[in-house]
C-alpha cells in the first residue's frame, strides 16, 4: 500500500469540496498519491496521536484550512504543540485560506512549523516548488 | 427626559444669591444648589445635570477651578462662570482650562441669564445629539467591520472552491462524460451555496429599507411555500414535514419579513439534521392567540449545545457543527423579528434536536 517514493500528505479541511479539490490536485500534478483527509482538525489530532510512534503513518506535509468551525487552523497549531516533540519534527505545515488576510499571513509566519501560507484554490504549480525547495518530495 | 425640567447646579458661598437664584428659575428647571465644591460633586454624582453655574469668588476654590473639576470629572453638563466684576484673567482661566460655556456678569438681569441658560440647553441638547449619534456609528462601524471580515471569507470560499474545480477540470486528462458531471455537479452546489449567501445579505439589506405592510396571513399557505422554497437542500428530500395550524380568527402581519424569519429557520432545520437518524422531521405549527401568534418550528436533528444557545442569535456566530453555515442566518431572524415587535426563543438538547418559538403581534384591529 506504501508508496515509498511519495510523502505522506494530510489534508485538512471543513469543506468536502475544498478536499476533493486539493486530493485530485495532489495527484494529478503527480506531488502525490499518498494522501489522507480530515474535515476536522479534532480527526486530525487524533489521527497523529495515535500513531505517534509509527513514524511511516505520519504526514511530512500538512495542508491546513484556516477558516474550519469548532477547531481553526491556528487552534489545530496550538494543539499540535502539545504533541510528543519528535512526532512533529518532520511534519511541514502548509496553511490555507480562501481570503489571505494580512494578520493572518504575519502569525502564519510567525510559527515555526508552517512553510507557508497559500491562498485557495491550491495551485499546483506552486506547491511543487515549495515541496521541492523544502526536500518533501525529490525532483523527478 | 424630554419630560423632565432640565436641571441645574449652582454654586455659590453666599446663601442669598442661591436663594434669589432658586426663587426666579425653580419654575422651569430643576435648581440644585451647593455652597461648597464638596456639595456640588455630591450633587452632581447623585443627578443628572445640564448646567453647572458657578461663582468665581469663593473662599476655598475659584469658581475657575471649581469648573475645571467638574469638566474632567462630569465632561457633559454645560460650564458657566459667574463673575462679580470684570476679572479677565480668571474669565480667560476658565474659559480655557474648564471649557467654559459663558461667562455672566454679576449682578445678572433676569431676561439674560435665561437666554443665556436657553441656550446653553440647546448647546447641551446639540453635544448629546453627537455623542449618541458617535456611539451608533461606531457600532455600525464595528458591525461593518466583523462583516467585511466574515463576508470576505463566505463569499470568496465558495468561489475559490470553483476555481480550484475548473482549474481541476482543464488539467484532469482522463475526463470522460461521467467525471465532466461529476465537476458539472460539484461546481453547481458550491455556486448555490455563495448563491443562498448572497441571498441572505440581500434579504438582511431590505428588512433594514423595507416599511411595514401589514396583510392578512394564510398560514397554510406560508409555510407550503417555505418548504417548497428550499427544496433545492441537499437533505430536504429525506425530511418528512408536518403542518398544524389552530387559527379561528384573521391574522395580519408584514408578510415578506415573516417569510425571511420562517425561510431562515426553516432551513436551519433542514440543514442541521442528523445524518444518522432515519425519521428526519420537522414540524411546523402556526397557533393564533390573543393579540399574537405563535410559529414553532420542532426538528429532530443535531440540537444546540446548552453553552452555545446565547450566541447563535449574534452575527456571524457559527456553532461548533461541522456543517455550520455562514452565521448570518439566525442574525437576520433576530433583527427582522426586532422590526416586527416579536420575540423568538429556542428550547433544545443536543442530539434530539431544537425548537424555534416566534411569537409576532396581531394587527388585525379585534385581535
Amino acid at each position: 500500500m506504501k508508496t515509498t517514493d511519495q510523502p505522506l500528505v494530510m489534508l485538512i479541511d471543513d469543506n468536502a469540496m475544498d478536499i476533493f479539490v486539493g486530493k485530485k490536485f495532489l495527484t494529478v500534478s503527480g506531488i502525490t498519491n499518498n494522501i489522507i483527509t480530515f474535515q476536522s482538525a479534532r480527526e486530525a489530532l487524533d489521527y497523529l496521536c495515535q500513531y505517534e510512534n509509527e513514524p511511516d503513518k505520519l504526514p511530512s506535509l500538512i495542508l491546513l484550512d484556516i477558516q474550519m468551525p469548532e477547531i481553526n487552523g491556528f487552534q489545530f497549531l496550538e494543539l499540535f504543540k502539545n504533541i510528543p516533540a519528535d512526532t512533529q519534527e518532520g511534519v511541514k505545515i502548509i496553511m490555507l485560506s480562501s481570503t489571505l488576510d494580512p494578520v493572518d499571513i504575519e502569525r502564519a509566519n510567525a510559527e515555526p512549523h508552517v512553510l507557508d501560507i497559500l491562498k485557495k484554490p491550491l495551485d499546483p504549480v506552486m506547491l511543487k516548488m515549495l515541496l521541492l525547495q523544502n526536500k518533501i518530495s525529490k525532483a523527478a | 427626559m424630554k419630560s423632565l425640567k432640565p436641571a441645574i447646579l449652582y454654586l455659590d458661598d453666599e446663601v442669598n444669591n442661591l436663594t434669589g437664584f432658586k426663587a426666579t428659575f425653580r419654575r422651569d428647571y430643576t435648581i440644585f444648589t451647593a455652597q461648597t465644591a464638596e456639595e456640588a460633586f455630591k450633587i452632581l454624582k447623585e443627578n443628572d445635570v445640564q448646567i453647572v453655574i458657578s461663582d468665581q469668588r469663593m473662599p476655598e476654590i475659584t469658581g475657575a477651578e471649581f469648573l475645571k473639576s467638574v469638566f474632567e470629572n462630569h465632561p457633559k453638563p454645560i460650564r458657566m462662570l459667574l463673575t462679580g466684576f470684570a476679572d479677565i484673567e480668571s474669565v480667560i482661566k476658565a474659559i480655557n482650562e474648564g471649557h467654559v460655556y459663558r461667562y455672566i456678569t454679576k449682578p445678572w438681569e433676569e431676561q439674560d441669564l435665561r437666554l443665556t441658560i436657553n441656550n446653553a440647553l440647546n448647546f447641551y441638547e446639540a453635544q448629546n445629539e453627537l455623542r449618541n449619534r458617535n456611539a451608533e456609528l461606531e457600532k455600525a462601524y464595528t458591525e461593518l467591520e466583523k462583516f467585511v471580515y466574515s463576508a470576505s471569507h463566505d463569499l470568496r470560499a465558495p468561489l475559490a472552491s470553483v476555481m480550484g474545480l475548473v482549474q481541476l477540470a482543464k488539467i484532469d486528462t482522463d475526463t470522460d462524460r461521467a467525471t465532466c458531471m461529476d465537476y458539472f455537479l460539484k461546481i453547481e452546489s458550491s455556486v448555490n451555496k455563495l448563491d443562498v449567501f448572497l441571498q441572505n445579505i440581500i434579504s438582511y439589506y431590505r428588512n433594514t429599507k423595507l416599511t411595514e405592510e401589514r396583510v392578512e396571513i394564510n398560514f397554510e399557505k406560508l409555510f407550503k411555500e417555505t418548504i417548497e422554497s428550499l427544496e433545492h437542500f441537499e437533505k430536504a428530500p429525506q425530511i418528512k414535514f408536518s403542518i398544524d395550524i389552530r387559527q379561528d380568527k384573521v391574522f395580519k402581519s408584514d408578510e415578506s419579513r415573516l417569510k425571511i424569519v420562517l425561510n431562515n429557520i426553516l432551513s436551519n432545520a433542514i440543514k442541521y439534521q442528523r445524518d444518522d437518524e432515519s425519521n428526519k422531521q420537522v414540524d411546523l405549527k402556526a397557533i393564533v392567540e390573543n393579540g399574537h401568534a405563535r410559529i414553532e418550528v420542532k426538528d429532530n436533528g443535531i440540537g444546540i449545545a446548552p453553552e452555545n444557545k446565547e450566541n447563535i442569535f449574534s452575527m456571524f456566530y457559527r456553532s461548533a457543527a461541522k456543517n455550520a453555515g455562514s452565521g448570518i442566518g439566525l442574525y437576520i431572524v433576530k433583527e427582522t423579528l426586532t422590526k416586527m415587535e416579536g420575540d423568538i426563543s429556542v428550547d433544545s438538547a443536543p442530539g434530539e434536536g431544537s425548537k424555534f418559538t416566534i411569537k409576532i403581534p396581531n394587527h388585525h384591529e379585534n385581535n
